[in-house]
């Protein structure tokens, strides 16, 4: 089975090669991020201070990630299945000898592959141009050595570690809505409204904490306090990060998949 | 039957809710004519019971607490004067019942006594000297300026006047001609050997405080005289947390860019020092605060090292202090607050957009006897303020870390977390962790401005003042 999924996999690898989706994904944070680069010169006046790297990096992979980055991982992952059954090749794939749930699995690794490749090239763009325009280096206050370079990196990458799993919550969300409708339309509409919803509507109603999407912002909110200089208590951080985006990642593959399993597509 | 069983069920609720809950709330609300521009709270009948007295406008209000508690009406108001200043209690003069008021003006000192029945102004002590108003706000300000100096149980007067420090002292019948206190607020007096007496709310017999402060040098602290012969050593302690729940107001703190502190962290009775530096280009770091460093240095053997031994980060909400006794054990802790908006943050932008609504994290880190401050926070709350308006962000401080709400030693935390209700955490602290054990709310007038702890009802635990421009509510624990 799993030779089958990684054979699947692999074609969808190329079928993401092939597509426009991907390259115009990547050109646009590309540009976004480039954008950032040039805003931040007028933005951010003092551009030798040490540290200033780190926060320029920060707000532009945060900027860009939040804005940008999930509105596009949320299409892609919500064209997955939509797009297949909108032009009826599900059912030629389906008439292979695979079972639905490695085509499901293949979908979610396509969809997760994507991801990954959208955040990295975010922070690789960032990186770039801080490294650039800013300075790094370690922070020092007063003679007291809060972090050095190294440990400021090794947390950042933790960080951002913890950032892929409401990332591939978001991308399984996308998956699970693109099995509700068989509408290209829809399915990005419904995604994409219902994340920015919940992100309106999350503090009325207090449930900031049991939505995936919250732990986004929550990465990025341990960077922002590393940057700072504050010292991060990384055990609590780190098992919510993983419980909440993970148990909601499991709850949505399952049911993404339970309807998929029962779905006619003749 | 089914009523009946839904009523005992109500009924059941009821107590359920307040057992959970635990703390029940009597409400005192006092409404002034005019701002209210002074005020303390203390037990000037000696009765064991916290009396209000509030200046406002040209008159002092009293309000005195039996055992039924406080009247609605003032049991005492005094004409004062068309500007007031500041307001004190003393023990003047022994003969005269329960403790004597005295009020700060631009032209002097005046004095009211207690005859048995109400507040009568007296020509004896009053002190007619000018003294520069604008002074008070710009330089040391004296709230605490009526105790005792010379340890012969009678209060004297340390005023702050014509850019120094006078004293008066008490002679059975009247003040003496002021002289004044050399230098009293400068650095040098500060001896790094010199021995805290107590670090609490009251000296020993031959020492008394002040409250003053100086941006220039000493920034705010709280001073203990210790009296040898009329020679004063100035030696610091803190005793609780300064912050905008005071009646008075702190204006010039925090407005110099570099300032020293100099309390006694570690608790070993000695000074140590805290350098400040104050972050106002916050813009450039994309914060939305001003805010402090705060560079620790420990009196170790009577020096200090060259780098500090801690750094600490708060950001500056009105004049709150972070250093707090949080566990009562005689050593500061540090509170930290900060905004955690950024500009980066769809969220951030979201929530203060649609809602009015602020992201803080709030750190605590203990200092621990022997070890000191630990690098992690021991505490880590996530809180997210919700203001009136979008132009209320940032304009007071929802923090309050001075109320011991249960009565166990401990601070507790109460936050504003909207402007609907307060929160209260109450906290517990051992050797090894900090637990944050139980949360009730209370609610509030939306219009209050500013909120503190007190105790007011001597129960132990701490009672809630809310203050607006002319109005006081006092919430008593019962």
């Amino acid at each position: 089975m799993i030779k089958r999924i990684l054979r699947l996999s692999q074609n969808e690898f190329y079928k993401l090669a092939r597509q426009k989706i991907t390259y115009f994904s990547i050109f646009f944070v590309v540009l976004m991020s480039v954008l950032s680069g040039i805003g931040a010169n007028y933005l951010f006046l003092e551009r030798s201070e040490i540290g200033s790297g780190y926060l320029f990096f920060l707000i532009s992979s945060r900027t860009v990630i939040n804005m940008f980055g999930v509105i596009l991982i949320l299409i892609f992952s919500a064209l997955l299945i939509s797009s297949e059954v909108s032009s009826k090749t599900i059912q030629s794939v389906l008439v292979n000898p695979i079972s639905r749930f490695e085509f499901y699995v293949s979908k979610i690794i396509i969809g997760m592959v994507f991801s990954v490749l959208i955040v990295a090239t975010i922070l690789l763009v960032s990186f770039i141009i801080a490294k650039i325009n800013f300075t790094f280096g370690d922070y020092v206050e007063n003679g007291i050595t809060i972090y050095t370079q190294n440990e400021i990196f090794m947390n950042l990458s933790l960080c951002f570690l913890l950032l892929l799993l409401p990332i591939f919550a978001i991308c399984i969300f996308g998956l699970l809505i693109s099995t509700l409708t068989k509408n290209i339309g829809l399915a990005i509409g419904v995604s994409i409204g219902s994340i920015i919803i919940f992100d309106i509507l999350k503090e009325r109603i207090d449930i900031s904490h049991f939505l995936f999407q919250s732990y986004i912002e929550n990465s990025f909110e341990l960077a922002q306090n590393l940057i700072d200089g504050f010292k991060i208590n990384w055990i609590p951080n780190v098992i919510n990060c993983i419980a909440v985006p993970g148990i909601w990642m499991i709850l949505m593959f399952v049911t993404g998949y339970f309807i998929f399993s029962r779905t006619n597509f003749k | 039957m089914q009523f009946k069983n839904l009523v005992y069920l109500v009924f059941m609720l009821m107590f359920f809710m307040r057992s959970v809950f635990g703390v029940d709330w009597k409400v005192l609300e006092l409404s002034f004519p005019e701002e209210i521009t002074d005020g303390i709270i203390t037990d000037l009948d000696g009765n064991g019971l916290s009396d209000i007295i509030i200046l406002s406008g040209i008159y002092i209000y009293t309000y005195k607490q039996s055992e039924v508690g406080f009247k609605k009406a003032p049991d005492d108001r005094i004409f004062y004067k068309q500007i007031g200043e500041l307001i004190d209690v003393g023990d003047i003069n022994p003969s005269f019942p329960g403790l004597e008021i005295l009020g700060i003006s631009e032209k002097g000192v005046k004095y009211f006594y207690f005859d048995g029945k109400h507040y009568k102004e007296s020509p004896a002590y009053f002190i007619n000297q000018k003294i520069e108003r604008t002074l008070f706000r710009v330089a040391p300000i004296l709230y605490d300026f009526a105790f005792d100096m010379n340890g012969d149980g009678l209060d004297d007067l340390l005023i702050f006047h014509d850019n120094d420090f006078y004293q008066y002292i008490n002679k059975g019948n009247c003040f003496t001609e002021k002289s004044k206190l050399e230098n009293a607020y400068k650095i040098e007096d500060i001896s790094l050997n010199s021995r805290i007496l107590q670090n609490g709310n009251h000296c020993s017999d031959n020492s008394n405080m002040a409250f003053f402060f100086n941006p220039e040098v000493l920034t705010s602290k709280l001073v203990v005289f210790q009296n040898t012969h009329f020679n004063y050593d100035i030696i610091s302690t803190l005793n609780r947390p300064m912050n905008q729940t005071d009646f008075h107001s702190l204006t010039s703190f925090f407005d110099e860019k570099y300032q020293n502190m100099f309390f006694d962290i570690n608790a070993d009775n000695r000074i140590d020092k805290i350098s400040i530096e104050i972050i106002d280009d916050f813009y450039s770091d994309f914060r939305f605060f001003r805010y402090a460093k705060y560079f620790l240095f420990l009196n170790i053997n009577n020096k200090f090292n060259d780098n500090p031994d801690y750094f600490f980060k708060s950001t500056i909400f009105n004049n709150h202090i972070p250093f707090i006794d949080l566990e009562n054990d005689g050593d500061l802790d540090f509170i930290s607050i900060w905004s955690d908006a950024s500009l980066g943050s769809k969220e951030s932008i979201i929530q203060l957009m649609t809602n009015s609504v602020l992201k803080y994290t709030l750190r605590c880190y203990m200092n621990i006897k022997g070890l000191g401050y630990s690098e992690t926070p021991d505490i880590s709350m996530g809180l997210k303020i919700k203001y009136a308006s979008l132009s209320d962000i940032g304009s007071y401080i929802p923090f309050d870390f001075s109320g011991d709400f249960n009565g166990d030693g401990n601070k507790d935390l109460c936050v504003r977390i909207n402007p609907e209700y307060l929160l209260i955490y109450l906290m517990t602290f051992n050797e090894k962790k900090v637990n944050i054990s139980r949360v009730f709310r209370i609610s509030v007038p939306e219009y209050v401005d500013k909120f503190t702890s007190i105790e007011i009802n001597n129960d132990s635990k701490s009672d809630i003042l809310l203050t607006t421009d002319n109005k006081i509510i006092v919430y008593q624990s019962r």
